[in-house]
């Protein structure tokens, strides 16, 4: 009996260090990131049989158990998951709008309409040298700043890739830590008893995983974990698969498991973050800034090709842009206009061509049909090979190049043509820059007979090629011939002497653009900016050395700044290709967008991250561990010993007394 | 007082006490398996109950010494006789006395030996405890704000 109750003494005293030693456990890792507050199971121990009698062998610490509620702790996983991804996106984003600085100077909006601005007061001037070559420069700023912003996004896309990349292996690093501490927890835990450190560092690798990766866990009888993400497994039990970053061949980052074809697409964590902006993101940032540039230098083009540079008509031009052998022929000629892989779109049109006589003035103006669907390179090239004093050649190397023969010169001006006929035997002239919306065949129809500036009430009608009357001339008595008289749309019209009968007219083709196919600006001819798209966007190298090709004039006649009038329009226009609005607002949306999403980021991810907090807190209330209750425990536990300790020293006096009497 | 009651009056002491004892052993090992369930609650009811206790033995010892000693004198035994003395000077009216004295001779050395094994115990638990609080509330000498941090660090 009394080994018995000997050993309940020890049992007690082993199961109080036990836990004393938990308490000492819990209050030195009270810090400890992940740490779960430990307690002692304590049991009554087996009753044995003594003389006859049951008796029992006191207590005993049966296990040391964490002391964690599974549930919040899966949902802190999920939590963390959400919050990666969110602080992830919201860093992208805000390195976004850092790189874009709208709308402070310096930024693209800025430039942007910092070239108009320089256009805007060059079309007050046209001739004035200072103000071209501000414009120019502001042309080679807002160029700077496009190629800046490409390569800025460029770089962002390269380092969410890399961070992808370094996060990928920090994945593989945890599962596989979290794969050997599923060995040493099942080993430790073959007796019954849990492992209870080993699991908490195995789930503070978890936490910091679903940083990383949206994660599903799966605890096993034994006490290994199996972590699976997008229901592909990363650790099973005690082996880890590990991810794998690669590039499509559609250039995208996917992520799958090594050996398995099947893309992972994560939806939490930091990596769903830079998946998505590698493969989305930025590169529609990038898709938008190209859209923004191929606009700008198509639209700005189409105003300039067709305009006069300040030293008149051209001797010579090349394309910027190559036709390129679709066929693998080896021929250009054969090629569809449409389909020969310039960088903007050709429609069904008409393309002027004026050939001015240098010594004489003479203008003869040629328009050239274009069809999208059937006109071909070879068309084109022998339409302008029959234009006289002009010689078109398709060069090896596939650019358009184009030479006047000496003494003349050539440009691309929106000109109504003839500028001269007859009616009868008046001479007619035509002069001024045709502003209707669209080309128009023009007829000069006299109603009656009679001589100019002579005859009383001698009227001119003059009618559209619908036959709608668009002017009546009063050309008889009290008419001085000669005088130009208004036709509208920018045109007017003088009559020299003569007879004039109602049966003669004059036919006169009214050209509102020089080149509505836009074969010009596809193929870069008398263009200001080179290149279509935000990374290859330039002010023209031969306008930027010889700034009097910088086409100001929509007629080449001094002062006209018809060119530059119809570049400020792009300013002001609306283009499918910006979603139907200007450039300057298109910048401005985008940017807001991005400020949008940002902000929209950093909400949710407060939202989250309060979320998480409260599931931390409930986490640390169930599991963490309070130093001041672990030690007040204790006191507690010492004044308690110090009262018994004192009335048990009470009692042995008191039986010694007693036991003294009998 | 005759000596017939002062013998009842000390029969009925010894069985108070027989019975004291009995509660006594029965809250020492209460107080035992409060230490070994580490139930800081049922230990300090343990030994207020035993504190109880303890006032109303004293009341006993005193009752029974006075008896005792007015016994020996009209016995006319020595002042320095005990309870045994003064059954065997009765003869056959101290068997009933006799046989209290044993019974309660042996409650007594049970309780003793119950209360040394509990004190040992309250011994060891008490010293962990100490060696616990003195590793805990000891002040740092890293000077870490938190490391074996003392309440104030550990509430900062």
């Amino acid at each position: 009996m009394s080994s018995i109750a000997l050993n309940i003494g020890i049992e007690g005293l082993l199961a109080a260090q036990t836990a004393l030693d938990t308490v000492g456990h819990n209050i030195a890792n009270a810090n400890t990131p992940g740490y779960s507050r430990q307690s002692v199971l304590i049991s009554a121990g087996p009753t044995q049989r003594f003389a006859g009698r049951l008796v029992g062998t006191g207590v005993r610490a049966e296990d040391i158990v964490s002391v964690r509620d599974l549930l919040v702790d899966r949902r802190i996983l999920s939590q963390r998951g959400l919050l990666g991804r969110l602080e992830a996106k919201s860093s992208t984003l805000s390195d976004i709008e850092s790189l874009m600085g709208e709308p402070g100077s310096g930024s693209l909006s800025s430039t942007v309409s910092g070239f108009f601005t320089g256009v805007s007061r060059l079309s007050a001037n046209p001739g004035d040298p200072v103000l071209r070559q501000d414009a120019l420069r502001a042309g080679v700023d807002m160029a700077d700043r496009f190629r800046a912003l490409e390569t800025g996004f460029q770089k962002l896309r390269k380092d969410a890739d890399a961070r992808l990349g370094a996060q990928v292996k920090q994945v593989n690093t945890f599962t596989r830590d979290i794969a050997t501490l599923n060995r040493a927890i099942a080993a430790a835990e073959l007796g019954g008893n849990q492992a209870n450190d080993l699991r908490d560092t195995r789930d503070e690798t978890l936490r910091s995983l679903s940083d990383l990766i949206d994660v599903n866990v799966v605890e096993r009888h034994d006490g290994s974990i199996a972590v699976s993400t997008r229901g592909q497994i990363l650790v099973s039990s005690t082996r880890n698969f590990e991810l794998e970053s690669t590039v499509s061949k559609q250039g995208e980052s996917i992520l799958h498991v090594r050996g398995s074809d099947q893309t992972l697409r994560p939806t939490g964590g930091s990596i769903a973050a830079f998946l998505e902006q590698v493969n989305e993101v930025l590169p529609q940032q990038i898709e938008k800034l190209n859209a923004l540039a191929k606009t700008l230098v198509h639209e700005v083009n189409k105003a300039h090709s067709t305009g006069v540079p300040a030293n008149g008509p051209f001797r010579s031009l090349e394309s910027t842009h190559a036709i390129t052998d679709g066929d693998g022929d080896g021929a250009y000629d054969d090629e569809l206009l449409s389909e020969s892989g310039l960088p903007f779109d050709i429609q069904d049109g008409q393309l002027s061509i004026s050939v001015t006589d240098r010594v004489t003035g003479d203008i003869e103006t040629v328009q050239i049909d274009i069809d999208a669907e059937e006109t071909t390179v070879g068309d084109v090239v022998s339409a302008l090979n029959g234009i006289p004093q002009l010689t078109a050649v398709i060069e090896g190397d596939g650019f358009l190049s184009l030479r006047a023969a000496e003494g003349y010169g050539f440009d691309f001006a929106a000109r109504s043509f003839p500028t001269s006929g007859t009616i009868g035997a008046s001479t007619v002239g035509i002069t001024g820059r045709y502003a209707g919306e669209a080309a128009s065949d023009l007829t000069f129809r006299p109603r009656s007979a009679g001589d100019v500036g002579a005859t009383a009430n001698l009227l001119v009608d003059v009618f559209d090629q619908s036959g709608d009357r668009l002017a009546t001339l009063d050309v008889g008595a009290g008419y001085v011939p000669g005088t130009e008289l208004d036709l509208g749309n920018g045109l007017k019209a003088s009559f020299g002497l003569g007879a004039i009968t109602n049966s003669d007219s004059f036919e006169l083709h009214a050209v509102a653009d020089g080149d509505t196919a836009n074969v010009l600006a596809a193929l870069g001819m008398n263009s200001l900016f080179e290149g279509s798209s935000a990374n290859d966007i330039a002010v023209s190298a031969r306008i930027l050395d010889d700034p009097r090709f910088f086409a100001a004039s929509a007629t080449g006649a001094d002062g006209d700044g018809g060119s530059l009038s119809a570049m400020l329009a792009v300013s002001e226009g609306s283009f499918d290709g910006l979603a139907g609005s200007s450039p300057v607002q298109f910048i401005g949306s985008v940017a807001a967008d991005i400020g949008f999403e940002r902000s929209s980021a950093e909400l949710a991810m407060d939202t989250e991250r309060a979320l998480h907090d409260g599931l931390v807190a409930q986490r640390d209330a169930r599991s963490g561990v309070n130093v001041d209750e672990e030690l007040v425990n204790m006191l507690r536990f010492q004044q308690a010993y110090q009262a018994s300790a004192k009335y048990i020293q009470v009692v042995n006096s008191l039986n010694d007394e007693i036991l003294r009497l009998l | 007082m005759s000596i017939t009651n002062l013998v009842l009056a000390l029969e009925a002491n010894l069985q108070a006490e027989i019975g004291a004892k009995n509660a006594q052993i029965a809250l020492l090992d209460g107080q035992e398996q409060a230490i070994a369930a580490r139930d800081v609650d049922a230990l300090t009811l343990a030994s207020n109950e035993l504190q109880l206790q303890v006032h109303r033995e004293i009341e006993r010892a005193t009752k029974r010494a006075a008896t005792l000693s007015e016994l020996t004198r009209a016995l006319e035994l020595p002042a320095t006789s005990r309870v045994g003395d003064v059954a065997t000077a009765l003869g056959a009216r101290g068997r009933t006395l006799a046989a209290r004295r044993t019974e309660l001779r042996a409650r007594c050395a049970a309780s003793l030996k119950k209360s040394r094994h509990v004190a040992s115990l309250v011994r060891g638990h008490a010293s962990l405890v100490e060696e616990a609080l003195g590793r805990y509330l000891s002040p740092d000498p890293s000077g870490a704000p938190l490391g074996r941090g003392s309440l104030v660090d550990a509430e900062a």
